[in-house]
């Protein structure tokens, strides 16, 4: 037996408590219907972005002018828009720039809000403080009225509207992350890391994070469908993407001027929103329950 | 503590907030791209212009002397002139502002009167019908994007039934109504200007219906939650073993607590009545703070943007001082503790 084999072997049988947690989970989300009409619906979306080029029957951005506004049918299954472009193509590559939303958001977002959340939870402190009082203030904005002024100061485009909304959710992720670093601190295997002389990053990476790691993913999945609804709103009012983009709420925005004849424009791009907003808010609803201790087990 | 103490203690937790929010709304003014100096006086202007206009303005002076001359102009209500139409800023807000505080006043009031029962009898009839019912509006509710359901609501019922007016507050026929607050449906009532209270009852239903489908949604939600968690207690349990008739336990007994919970959510959800409420104005032409903010944002008309910026986080935080309050009425351990 070579070297190791045994402690290896003590390691597996004896798995962390929160890989065990971890594995427990996934066996629940898989018996939760909800959780997995969410989990299908963001795999279609997924699907749909990677295989956009495949699945979409037109481009998305190439013009024809002698099909602009036609209503939907056998050739444009949703229709054409004012520049003649399918959107159906549209709103299929459309699928690509929202999840480059939800992603981008909730790394940027949630990596700094958890770091920032978990160091002033441990340290506790004035620092600790200061910390949370910046996140207080950023709180003291209306989301939306926040994301606009930032969007608005970067200049219009999408990946500063997707900073703001980034910037915005910070506050959300450190603050429920300060909320568990206060009480996982005072844990007897976190005592022992430190009497160790463990450094505090290497505590805060290796007992803190875990620990928070699932109240995290919880308001991560939210946040994705929150981050899709955000940008679209941003979009719309004109500070996120700009045309030509397959951006749904950009489009929408273009819909509105042709809405009185021409229902089609607005009303896809919406309504593909929605869906993708319904899939990420199921799934976090039905982590959520599946995560609150009160109810497990 | 009594009451005197536990406000104003809470009034006292906001001035840090809210100096923070003017630091950082000062800060963002001076990352914008572009010299507000030459924005005010116009591209065609001269250097020798922009340098005057600069040194007036005190664009030369030290950060942290240009913050406390804003916090010193902000303190004697000054907010700055527009760019895009060169009037005080404060004047604009002032004048925007009872179109906003209606269309949210109206909202929330349908959202409180409809939540209420609705959250009652969705946790009383637990997986009934109704239940199912709502749980399908409230998720759909979160996640409908507003500006494009008040895009709908538009479509249907102005465009093709034709039962509703399209935007605006008022029809352009009508005069609105003589009076001093602004509100139009109080200050028709007041005049007793029955046309124009029509007009512009008519021209609210949208808008409104708009803005408090998805705070309903929450609301409702938030109400049952609660609703169940106190019906589970122990008290609950004993009134019904003490034979008291099912209609006292809820609403004398149960409702009382579940509504300190919900008077909190309904208080942390505003930033969404909010946030909503610049999208559903976008959409109707509501004459308003938030269209008012969606124009300037895209004339980069920053004192404006500041303006209204900080004026919707006063409105914001305070009423959530108000939840605060109320909370401390309904619950006296709050209070006290």
């Amino acid at each position: 037996m070579c070297p190791g084999a045994a402690e290896r072997s003590y390691g597996l049988r004896e798995m962390s408590p929160w890989m065990k947690d971890f594995l427990f989970t996934i066996r629940l989300v898989y018996r939760n219907p909800l959780a997995m009409a969410g989990i299908v619906i963001i795999t279609c979306l997924v699907l749909v972005a990677v295989f956009a080029p495949l699945l979409a029957p037109y481009s998305p951005i190439d013009i024809s002018l002698d099909e602009r506004l036609s209503p939907p049918s056998a050739s444009h299954l949703l229709g054409t828009d004012e520049m003649g472009r399918d959107i159906l193509s549209r709103v299929i590559y459309g699928a690509r720039i929202s999840i480059r939303i939800a992603v981008t958001v909730v790394t940027i977002g949630g990596a700094v809000g958890s770091i920032l959340g978990a160091t002033a939870g441990y340290l506790r402190g004035r620092m600790g403080s200061i910390i949370m009082r910046v996140m207080d203030m950023i709180l003291a904005f209306p989301a939306l009225v926040l994301c606009m002024v930032l969007a608005a100061a970067l200049g219009p485009s999408l990946n500063n509207a997707l900073l703001a909304i980034a910037f915005v959710q910070i506050p959300k992720y450190a603050r429920l992350v300060h909320g568990q670093a206060l009480s996982l601190r005072e844990k007897h295997y976190v005592l022992a890391a430190r009497s160790m002389a463990a450094s505090t990053p290497w505590i805060i990476w290796h007992h803190i994070f875990p620990g928070c790691l699932s109240s995290v993913l919880v308001l991560a999945t939210m946040g994705m469908g929150e981050a899709i609804l955000l940008a679209a709103s941003l979009s719309f009012i004109g500070l996120g993407a700009q045309p030509p983009e397959p951006e749904w709420g950009a489009m929408v925005a273009m819909g509105r001027q042709y809405l009185m004849d021409h229902w089609w424009l607005a009303t896809f791009p919406g309504l593909a929103i929605l869906v993708v907003a319904v899939g990420f808010n199921i799934l976090g609803d039905a982590l959520r329950d599946i995560l609150d201790p009160r109810l497990r087990r | 503590m009594n009451m005197v103490t536990f406000v104003s203690r809470r009034l006292v937790a906001m001035v840090p907030v809210l100096l923070g929010v003017t630091i950082l709304t000062f800060l963002l003014s001076h990352v914008i791209p572009g010299d507000p100096a030459r924005l005010l006086v116009g591209q065609k202007a001269s250097d020798e212009v922009v340098k005057r206009m600069r040194e007036e303005l005190g664009l030369n002076d030290p950060l942290h002397i240009q913050y406390w001359n804003y916090l010193k102009q902000l303190l004697r209500g000054d907010l700055g002139t527009s760019i895009r139409n060169r009037r005080p800023v404060v004047q604009d807000l002032a004048e925007r502002f009872p179109a906003s505080f209606e269309l949210t006043f109206v909202s929330l009031f349908i959202c409180v009167i409809i939540a209420i029962p609705l959250g009652i009898l969705t946790a009383v009839r637990r997986n009934h019908v109704v239940d199912h019912v709502t749980r399908v509006l409230a998720l759909l509710g979160v996640s409908t994007p507003v500006f494009w359901w008040g895009l709908l609501l538009l479509l249907i019922f102005y465009f093709r039934l034709g039962w509703l007016p399209g935007p605006g507050r008022i029809d352009l026929a009508v005069p609105p109504p003589a009076g001093r607050t602004g509100l139009y449906i109080l200050d028709s009532l007041l005049s007793r200007d029955w046309r124009a209270l029509g007009s512009s009852l008519r021209h609210l239903v949208l808008p409104a219906f708009c803005l408090s489908y998805v705070y309903l949604a929450i609301m409702t939600r938030m109400i049952r939650s609660s609703m169940l968690d106190v019906l589970n207690l122990d008290y609950i349990r004993t009134a019904r073993a003490n034979g008291l008739p099912e209609r006292a336990i809820i609403f004398r007994h149960a409702l009382r607590n579940a509504l300190v919970p919900t008077v909190t959510i309904v208080g942390l959800s505003f930033g969404e009545l909010i946030g909503g409420a610049i999208l559903t104005e976008t959409i109707f032409a509501w004459p308003g703070l938030g269209s008012y903010m969606v124009d300037s944002v895209l004339f980069l008309d920053f004192p404006a943007i500041m303006g209204c910026t900080i004026l919707v986080c006063l409105i914001y935080m305070t009423a959530n001082l108000v939840v605060d309050i109320a909370y401390g009425f309904l619950d006296p351990r709050i209070r006290w503790g």
